[in-house]
């Protein structure tokens, strides 16, 4: 695959580049000072020290609502979005990106692919960029991502000294790298030499936990006390399953004022008493105990039974936004997952 | 666009029957206002998803048989808020139907196999289809002999009381009914199914158990069956679960990591036993 080198100064020009056959999108710093994936065309500047993003990217796959059906009296009518515009989005982390395929196992992974999810997918280029600085609740390494891994990359971007490394990673990161040949020159050894050094570096940041990727650890922790202690500090505000790039439970309900109105799908959340609440009165996790257990065996047991893959990418915003201060890290290593 | 899956089809109710004495179960029969018709295609045992525009959408296991062309049935029982508009529903009213869902019976190991039908309260539904499915003249020489055994709170509890009544009066099939409290006119068992069952005694070579009721209702026929000799694997049960989507996706009905909307609604015990019984 096709390894490039760009000028910092030839940056902002490559992302016009692709505007003209898509919509761009950077990280940037919201009114409120929040670094998010903006619209190149809004964004004051392109920022590229940050450490993420509040909300991950999947909510640009994955909108928190999503209009499925509209009703004009009492009738259902096909709610049929205009097709979704070309994005390339920039400065994706790698751990957001191999969410995504976490995300793709549940959403395309069957014979009945979710066709609004698929339809965003596939009009999208993932270009990330590699993390120079981790966070101290980052811990990708523990799960199988990297500061520099291109786990669901199209292109992966390591920032250098004076250059970017452009590192086609699909069939849609070599399109990307040849819509913009005046401004690329090969990357020479040397430049992927100082890529693999810096995130080599970045690496060494992360602190490491033991996590067994086969999820088959957890297969004796059902009765753990612990679910029973964890669960008694969760508040369950689901705030880390908002923010959490993996997590992807939706609930769908009607909006509907005078016959007209809209079924939609909505984010949901496990920790949430209601979830699985059944209309008898009979709930199968009436508990934060139960709705704990059942968080991280999804995550860390029964996504490893079935996608041989974990549905966690070590990307902290859980620790980082907890407001009960609760550190999946401790959990997993007390639970020996 | 790929198939938007979430996308009803357009039903109306061609009848409404009430099932029992409280009037708190209906049994709806649908029929369909587009080509979908013809394209749905089900197996007893499956589920689908109801839909009420402005109220939303709720599983229902699938009460008619296939063999029954041009209409489905669903036995709802009046419980929350979905079904209690459902139940306000008159003939001619529309409903949506989206599915169907989840695996049926398993029908192809049924096949040359002796069946044993064991049923409680409103869970009968897919049983019915069940029935009705090896009772179809074209399949009955398909199977062995036949045993039902459905018990309810009261004789006025029982649904579809004309097909139990119909069913009794054949030899190619044995239906015992149970009631928990008999009234004046009750002349059969009185009790649990389990204690029906454990009087039967059906024998457990060649044969195959469909499980469907209230949760301590499965709990003790299991029990029982396995004390008859019943193999884990010739034990079938239907669990449910709250659930959204129906095609495994929105995350809430797993049981363990297998989805009760698509690794089930049917599963044998042995496939349970090797989840974790939070359900």
């Amino acid at each position: 695959m096709t390894d490039k080198r760009i000028a910092h100064t030839d940056l902002n020009r490559m992302l016009a580049r692709l505007a003209e056959t898509g919509t761009v999108y950077v990280p940037a710093r919201d009114e409120t000072g929040d670094t998010v994936l903006m619209e190149a065309s809004r964004a004051r500047s392109l920022l590229l020290n940050y450490g993420n993003f509040h909300l991950p990217p999947k909510a640009f796959f994955f909108p928190q609502n999503q209009t499925l059906l509209s009703f004009r009296d009492g009738r259902p009518e096909e709610a049929a979005p205009p097709d979704p515009k070309t994005s390339f989005l920039f400065g994706v982390r790698p751990c957001d990106a191999r969410a995504l395929l976490a995300l793709d196992e549940v959403f395309l992974g069957d014979d009945r692919p979710e066709p609004y999810y698929a339809r965003l997918r596939a009009q999208t280029t993932v270009m990330t960029l590699a993390c120079a600085q981790p966070m101290p609740s980052c811990f990708c390494t523990s799960v199988g991502g990297g500061p520099g891994d291109d786990a669901g990359a199209d292109v992966l971007v390591v920032e250098l000294e004076g250059d970017l490394l452009l590192k086609a990673r699909s069939p849609r990161g070599e399109e990307v790298l040849s819509a913009v040949p005046g401004l690329l020159t090969d990357a020479t050894p040397a430049v992927l030499e100082e890529a693999d050094k810096l995130i080599s570096v970045a690496e060494e940041q992360i602190a490491s936990l033991e996590v067994d990727a086969s999820g088959q650890s957890l297969r004796d922790a059902w009765d753990s006390p612990l679910w029973e202690t964890i669960g008694r500090r969760c508040l369950g505000c689901g705030t880390c399953s908002f923010l959490c790039p993996t997590c992807h439970c939706f609930d769908i309900t009607d909006e509907v004022r005078n016959g007209t109105g809209r079924r939609v799908r909505t984010w949901d959340c496990c920790a949430y008493p209601l979830f699985t609440l059944h209309a008898s009165g009979h709930n199968p996790r009436p508990t934060p105990r139960e709705r704990w257990r059942q968080r991280i065996m999804h995550k860390f047991r029964y996504a490893a039974e079935n996608h041989e893959r974990l549905f966690c990418v070590g990307c902290g915003r859980c620790i980082r936004n907890c407001p009960a201060g609760i550190d999946l890290r401790t959990a997993l290593t007390q639970l020996g997952a | 666009m790929l198939k938007n899956l979430y996308l009803p089809h357009p039903t109306h109710i061609e009848e409404v029957v009430v099932e029992n004495e409280a009037r708190d179960i209906k049994t709806f029969r649908l029929v369909f206002e587009d080509s979908q018709g013809a394209a749905f295609s089900h197996l007893p045992g499956q589920f689908a998803e109801l839909s009420l525009p402005g109220v939303g959408e709720a599983p229902f296991g699938i009460a008619s048989s296939p063999t029954e062309t041009d209409y489905l049935l669903f036995t709802v029982k009046r419980v929350g808020l979905f079904t209690t508009e459902l139940h306000s529903l008159e003939p001619g009213s529309r409903v949506g139907v989206r599915g169907p869902f989840g695996k049926p019976f398993p029908w192809e190991r049924m096949s040359g196999k002796d069946l044993v039908i064991i049923g409680g309260g409103f869970a009968f539904t897919t049983l019915r289809a069940a029935i009705t499915y090896v009772l179809d003249p074209a399949r009955r020489d398909d199977f062995g002999s036949v045993l039902v055994i459905y018990g309810a709170r009261t004789p006025g509890e029982l649904m579809y009381k004309d097909e139990l009544a119909e069913w009794q009066a054949r030899d190619d099939i044995r239906v015992h009914l149970t009631v928990d409290k008999a009234d004046d006119r009750w002349t059969q068992h009185v009790g649990v199914v389990t204690s029906v069952l454990e009087e039967l005694k059906p024998r457990p070579d060649n044969t195959l158990a469909l499980v469907c009721g209230p949760p301590v209702m499965i709990r003790f026929a299991v029990f029982s069956l396995s004390k008859l000799g019943f193999p884990d694997d010739a034990i079938i049960l239907s669990l449910e679960m709250r659930m959204k989507c129906g095609i495994g996706k929105c995350g809430r009905c797993n049981i363990g990591g297998k989805y009760v909307c698509k690794d089930g609604p049917v599963f044998t015990r042995e496939e349970l036993r090797g989840l974790p019984a939070e359900y």
